[in-house]
């Protein structure tokens, strides 16, 4: 496994309006990792992979993706949403919307054989091989997930990030997902969201607790976090931590930002709600 | 179809002309529809189509006034159509403002200018009603040589943009994550579908555009897969409603645009009506 990073964040603050969603958080996920997010709904995990993406731009602190700004190379990654909010009688072929991964590919005109080659390879690889011509608003919300998964695959993605990919599954076709994102681990490096960290422990080899904080252990300490003066909350059989901030925000970060006064993430003390 | 009508086609040009034109409207408005259907966006067409007033009017303005005559009601249209596209593409861009709210504003702004226009013009009232109802009938042959022209560039922009266009009605955030500018795909979009409804404004008028971009396509969704599929039953049922309305209303002298917009409304019922019997039947031979 090299070592080089694919996910960097370096003291990164995030919030809305009057909310701090994210407060400092710095984080690295290297070429090979497979990591899972975990927390509490409004903990900040979607926001966090808004933040990789380059979707939102950090209040304060660098997001890096493969060592450049999210917005210039995130087209190396595979990106699988919860739900699109997208028509539901959008009239499309399951081969058009895995196409959609390609699209930057030409500047103009129709997709080219390859691109049909790469989308079927796409669908085969989460089985749904003879798909192509079927109607996407014809199919449950599960088949209509892994459409998304090969969407992202079709893209030849170096990473794949995934806000949720087991929750519109039954227990079988979640596990094959799984399955499937394990066996595309040794090519990408995967970052998930999970709210069910029971689930995916035995696929992942990296959990990250995100709570307004995150802090990314191995899979194989988990059961060993330290407990370091935080409250807890369960998921599952494992514990995140409930960070409580008592530093004063008010004193400035370290870093190329040092210009700042300070970190402009506002209201530090209040406390994510567990 | 009316004896009299086909007898007419043979002798009178003007209703060879208004086939002619009926034709090329439907391919435009088949295309665009489309893609008008796929993004739900047909408020933006009534916003754009009411704007074409404001260019309409100037260019009657500048014609009778100043004796600019080279600068015709459709050309006053279509620069209004790309400006209204450009503002609101800009306006948009990124949510920052209201898109409902600048919709309105454009559309109103349009229909404003096209008064003031219009007032200020001596004795061109009466003709305002052929930019607001169209009259298909008052077709000329250098109107339909610009209309191809519109329709040869929409046709190759689709052509060549498809697939973005896709991609961008089906979930914007998907095209801006693959690195491709959706802000210049959304204004080319948006500039298309300004020039179908210049087209149509020629066959129905500018408050009726709306429905001929809407419509026929919305009817095609109904029982198409695919949006080029969707694209194809839009030219179809857009050519059935134009002339169907223009033999109709001809016998009688109805006004053309409006039984057209008559027709398509009604075809679009039925077709509703026809999709959710056969989604029944489909159900009941399933249990």
């Amino acid at each position: 496994m090299s070592n080089s990073q694919v996910i960097e964040l370096e003291d990164v603050c995030f919030g809305y309006e009057h909310q701090e969603v994210l407060h400092n958080i710095s984080l690295t996920l290297e070429e090979g990792q497979f990591a899972v997010m975990v927390g509490p709904n409004g903990g900040g995990k979607t926001t966090l992979l808004r933040l990789i993406l380059g979707l939102l731009a950090p209040r304060y602190g660098r997001v890096r993706l493969f060592g450049q700004a999210p917005v210039l190379i995130r087209r190396r990654v595979g990106y699988v949403p919860q739900s699109l909010h997208y028509d539901a009688h959008f009239p499309a072929s399951v081969e058009d919307v895995v196409l959609m991964g390609r699209v930057e590919r030409h500047l103009f005109g129709p997709y080219r054989r390859a691109d049909r080659t790469a989308a079927a390879s796409a669908l085969e690889q989460v089985g749904l091989g003879g798909y192509g011509r079927r109607p996407f608003r014809a199919l449950s919300g599960g088949e209509r997930q892994r459409v998304l998964m090969a969407r992202a695959l079709a893209s030849e993605p170096r990473l794949l990030l995934l806000d949720e990919p087991g929750a519109n599954l039954d227990p079988g076709s979640s596990r094959q997902v799984y399955e499937l994102l394990r066996e595309l681990n040794r090519r990408v490096t995967i970052l998930l969201v999970s709210h069910n960290l029971k689930v995916v422990a035995s696929y992942v080899s990296h959990v990250i607790c995100v709570n307004r904080t995150a802090d990314m252990h191995r899979i194989d300490d988990v059961d060993r976090i330290d407990l370091a003066g935080g409250e807890w909350i369960r998921l599952s059989h494992v514990s995140c931590p409930v960070a409580v901030h008592d530093e004063d925000c008010s004193t400035p970060h370290h870093g190329a930002a040092s210009s700042q006064p300070a970190c402009g993430c506002g209201h530090s003390k209040s406390v994510g709600e567990a | 179809m009316d004896g009299s009508f086909i007898q007419h086609l043979m002798e009178f040009s003007y209703l060879r002309l208004a086939l002619a034109a009926s034709v090329l409207a439907s391919i435009a408005c088949g295309v665009a529809g489309g893609y008008v259907v796929a993004r739900r966006h047909s408020y933006l067409v009534g916003a754009m189509s009411h704007a074409l007033l404001g260019g309409v009017g100037l260019a009657r303005y500048l014609q009778v006034v100043h004796g600019w005559t080279w600068f015709t009601p459709m050309l006053g249209a279509l620069l209004t159509s790309v400006l209204a596209a450009t503002a609101i593409s800009i306006l948009t861009t990124g949510g920052r403002m209201r898109e409902d709210a600048i919709l309105s504003a454009v559309w109103t702004l349009g229909v404003a200018a096209g008064i003031s226009f219009i007032a200020a013009t001596p004795g061109y009232a009466e003709d305002l009603n052929s930019y607001l109802f169209g009259n298909i009938l008052l077709v000329s042959v250098s109107d339909l040589w610009m209309m191809a022209v519109m329709d040869a560039v929409i046709l190759l922009t689709a052509w060549l943009l498809h697939t973005r266009f896709v991609a961008l009605c089906f979930h914007e955030e998907g095209l801006l994550l693959r690195g491709v500018g959706v802000a210049w795909v959304s204004w080319v979009l948006h500039i298309l579908i300004g020039m179908t409804v210049v087209v149509l404004t020629q066959v129905v008028g500018v408050i009726l555009a709306l429905a001929l971009l809407v419509l026929p396509s919305a009817a095609g969704a109904l029982f198409a897969r695919r949006l080029p599929a969707v694209m194809l039953a839009g030219v179809g049922l857009s050519l059935l409603f134009c002339v169907g309305g223009l033999v109709i209303s001809y016998g009688p002298g109805w006004p053309t645009g409006a039984t057209i917009v008559e027709l398509a409304v009604g075809g679009y019922v039925l077709l509703y009506i026809a999709h959710g019997a056969c989604a029944r039947l489909r159900r009941g031979k399933d249990a």
